[in-house]
C-alpha cells in the first residue's frame, strides 16, 4: 500500500496551527497575569506569530500537494518557509537593530518564496473553468510573482541600508536618492499588488459560482488517445475530460491547458 | 427578487455578483489613481463611496449563496439591510459636510451597521461549510466566535471610547483579546474553506490502491508522443503542451475505497452508491487482496 506523507501533511498543518493558536491564547493570559514579563511575552507573541504564518503557508502549500499541484515547487514552499521561519525567530530572538537591515535581506527572499507557493498553489486548486479564467489565473501568478519580485529587490538593493550599503558603495548622493526609491519601490507594490489581489479574487468567486463542468464542454477540445491505466495495467483508448478505466473503473482527467 | 424573503432568483444574483465585479474594478482603479497620484478631494470621496459600495456588494454576494440554499434566510436578509443601512450612514460622512456635529454619532453607527453586517454574513457564509472532523468544526466555530468577539469590541469602544481611555489596564487587556481576535478570525477565515476540500476533512485517512501522484504512460492528446507523465499540471515533452492530469478513486461520502465493491451500499457506513461510482464486475486479473482498503 503507498501512502504518502503528502495525505497527512494538511491535517498536521491544521492540528499545528490549532495548537499555537492555544499557545497564543496561553501567552496572551500570561501577559495579563504577569504584567512585569510583559517585554519577554512580547517577543513570545511575535515567535508564535511568525509560526502561525508559517503553518498556514505551509498548510495552502499542503493541500495543493495533495492535489497534485505543482508538487516540487510546493515541496520547496514547504522547505524554504522553514528556514525562513528559524531565520525570523533568530531574529527576533537577537534583536539587534545595528544588523536589523542584514537579516531583512536575506530572509526576505525565502519569506517571498514561500508565500509566492502557497498563493500559487491556492489559485491552482479550482479545476479549470472557461478559456478567460484561465488567462485571468495567469496573469494573477504572473502578477504576484512580479509583486514578490519587486518587494525583494527594492529590500536588497536598498540605497541606504540594503546590499550596496553592505559592500561600501554608499554615498550622500545614494543617500539623497533613497527618498524617490522607496516611493517608487512602494507605489509600483501598491499598485501590482492592488491588481494582484483583484485578480485572485476574481479567480476564486468565479470558481465558486461557476460550475466546471457547464464550461467544460467549450473549452477542451475532446480528443481521444491513448493509455495505459497505473492501477489495473489495462492498455485502453480513452477520451480527453474525465473519463474512466474499462477494467478497474478508474476515474481520469486530462485535459489539454 | 421574489415575493418570498427565503428565495433568490438565478438571474438576480448573478446580476450582483457582477455589480460587486464592476464594483472591485472600479475600486482598484481608483485605488491605483489615488496611488500615483492623480487625486484631489472629489477623487477621494469618490473613491471612498466606491469602498463602501463594494463592501456592501460583497456582503450581498455572501449573503445571497446562504439564502440561495435556503438556510438562516432572515438573517441573511438581515445582514442586507444592515449593509444598505451602513451604506447610507457613511455617504452621509463622505459627503455631508454640514452634518459635522452628528459626525461622531453618525460615524458609530455606520462602524455598527457594518460590524453587524459583515459578522452576520460571515457565519451564514461559514454555516454552509461541511465540515467531516471536530478539528475543522471547532476550528470553524472557534474563527465564527472570534469574527463576533472582534466585531463586538469594535462596536463597544466605538460607543464608550471615553470610557476605555479610563480604564487604565482593563483598557490594554480588551485591547489584546481584540488584536487576537482579529488575527485569529483573518487565520480561520483563510484556512476554514481550504481546508474543506483537503484532507484534513476527512474523518479516516484511506489508505488508496494507489498513489496519487502515481506516473502515468500516455499518449499526449495532441501529438501523441507516449510517454510517462505525473499528475497534476504538466508539459508533454515533445509538443509541450500543458496536460492537466487528476485520478480519483472512487470513494463513498465517508472515505471507503468503492473499488472492487459488489453491492449497492456502502459496507462502512450503509450509504447507497452512486451509480456512475460503481465498480463494474467485468474486470480480470486482479488481486484482491492488493485493492483492498485499509481504514486508520
Amino acid at each position: 500500500m503507498v501512502y504518502p506523507i503528502s495525505m497527512k501533511l494538511s491535517k498536521l498543518c491544521l492540528w499545528a496551527i490549532a495548537g499555537t493558536v492555544v499557545l497564543i491564547i496561553g501567552t496572551y493570559v500570561l501577559a495579563i497575569l504577569l504584567p512585569f514579563y510583559q517585554f519577554e511575552v512580547r517577543q513570545f507573541v511575535i515567535a508564535e506569530i511568525y509560526i502561525l504564518f508559517y503553518l498556514c503557508a505551509a498548510f495552502g502549500c499542503a493541500v495543493a500537494l495533495e492535489k497534485g499541484r505543482l508538487p516540487r515547487l510546493m515541496r520547496s514552499g514547504i522547505a524554504v518557509g522553514a528556514i525562513a521561519l528559524v531565520g525570523w525567530i533568530a531574529e527576533n530572538i537577537y534583536n539587534d537593530y545595528s544588523v536589523e537591515w542584514v537579516w531583512y535581506t536575506i530572509l526576505i527572499w525565502p519569506t517571498n518564496w514561500a508565500s509566492l507557493m502557497m498563493i500559487v498553489g491556492l489559485l491552482l486548486l479550482p479545476e479549470p473553468r472557461a478559456k478567460w479564467w484561465m488567462q485571468l489565473r495567469r496573469i494573477t501568478i504572473g502578477l504576484f510573482a512580479l509583486l514578490a519580485a519587486i518587494i525583494c529587490y527594492a529590500i536588497t538593493f536598498h540605497p541606504r541600508e540594503g546590499l550596496l550599503a553592505l559592500t561600501g558603495i554608499y554615498d550622500s548622493e545614494m543617500w539623497l536618492l533613497t527618498g524617490g526609491y522607496e516611493e517608487i519601490a512602494s507605489k509600483l507594490g501598491y499598485v501590482i499588488g492592488l491588481l494582484a489581489c483583484g485578480g485572485a479574487l476574481f479567480v476564486w468567486l468565479a470558481a465558486a459560482f461557476i460550475k466546471p463542468k457547464q464550461d467544460m464542454e467549450s473549452i477542451i477540445e475532446i480528443t481521444e488517445y491513448w493509455l495505459s491505466c497505473p492501477r489495473c495495467g489495462l492498455q485502453q483508448q480513452a477520451m480527453t475530460g474525465l473519463d474512466k478505466c474499462d477494467q478497474c473503473s478508474l476515474q481520469i482527467r486530462v485535459q489539454l491547458a | 427578487m421574489s415575493a418570498q424573503p427565503s428565495s433568490l432568483k438565478g438571474s438576480f444574483f448573478k446580476k450582483v455578483i457582477i455589480a460587486f465585479v464592476v464594483l472591485v474594478c472600479i475600486t482598484i482603479l481608483l485605488l491605483i489613481a489615488l496611488t500615483l497620484e492623480l487625486n484631489d478631494d472629489w477623487m477621494e470621496k469618490l473613491t471612498a463611496v466606491s469602498a463602501m459600495l463594494t463592501l456592501c456588494f460583497g456582503v450581498f454576494v455572501s449573503a445571497g449563496a446562504v439564502i440561495r440554499r435556503k438556510h438562516i434566510a432572515s438573517l441573511m436578509w438581515l445582514s442586507c439591510v444592515l449593509a444598505v443601512v451602513g451604506t447610507f450612514f457613511a455617504f452621509i460622512l463622505i459627503w455631508g459636510d454640514h452634518y459635522y456635529d452628528a459626525e461622531e454619532t453618525v460615524g458609530r453607527f455606520t462602524i455598527t451597521s457594518f460590524a453587524l453586517s459583515i459578522a452576520l454574513a460571515h457565519s451564514g457564509i461559514f454555516s454552509i461549510v461541511s465540515t467531516h472532523t471536530r478539528l475543522l468544526f471547532f476550528t470553524k466555530l472557534a474563527t465564527m466566535v472570534c469574527v463576533w468577539l472582534c466585531g463586538t469590541v469594535i462596536i463597544v469602544m466605538f460607543w464608550y471610547e471615553d470610557l476605555f481611555w479610563s480604564m487604565g489596564g482593563i483598557f490594554w487587556t480588551i485591547l489584546y483579546i481584540a488584536s487576537f481576535s482579529t488575527l485569529a478570525s483573518i487565520v480561520g477565515t483563510i484556512i476554514v474553506p481550504i481546508a474543506m476540500v483537503s484532507h484534513a476533512n476527512k474523518e479516516y485517512i484511506v489508505n488508496e490502491s494507489i498513489s496519487s501522484r502515481v506516473k502515468i504512460l500516455l499518449e499526449c492528446p495532441k501529438c501523441a508522443k507516449r510517454q510517462e507523465l505525473s499528475s497534476g499540471n504538466v508539459r508533454c515533452s515533445d509538443c509541450k503542451a500543458s496536460i492537466f492530469i487528476e485520478i480519483e478513486e472512487p470513494r463513498c461520502e465517508c472515505g471507503y475505497l468503492l473499488y472492487q465493491l459488489q453491492g449497492n451500499n456502502c459496507p462502512e457506513c450503509g450509504r447507497l452508491v452512486r451509480e456512475s461510482e460503481k465498480w463494474e464486475p467485468t474486470s480480470v486479473g486482479i488481486d484482491l487482496e492488493t485493492a483492498k482498503p485499509d481504514v486508520e
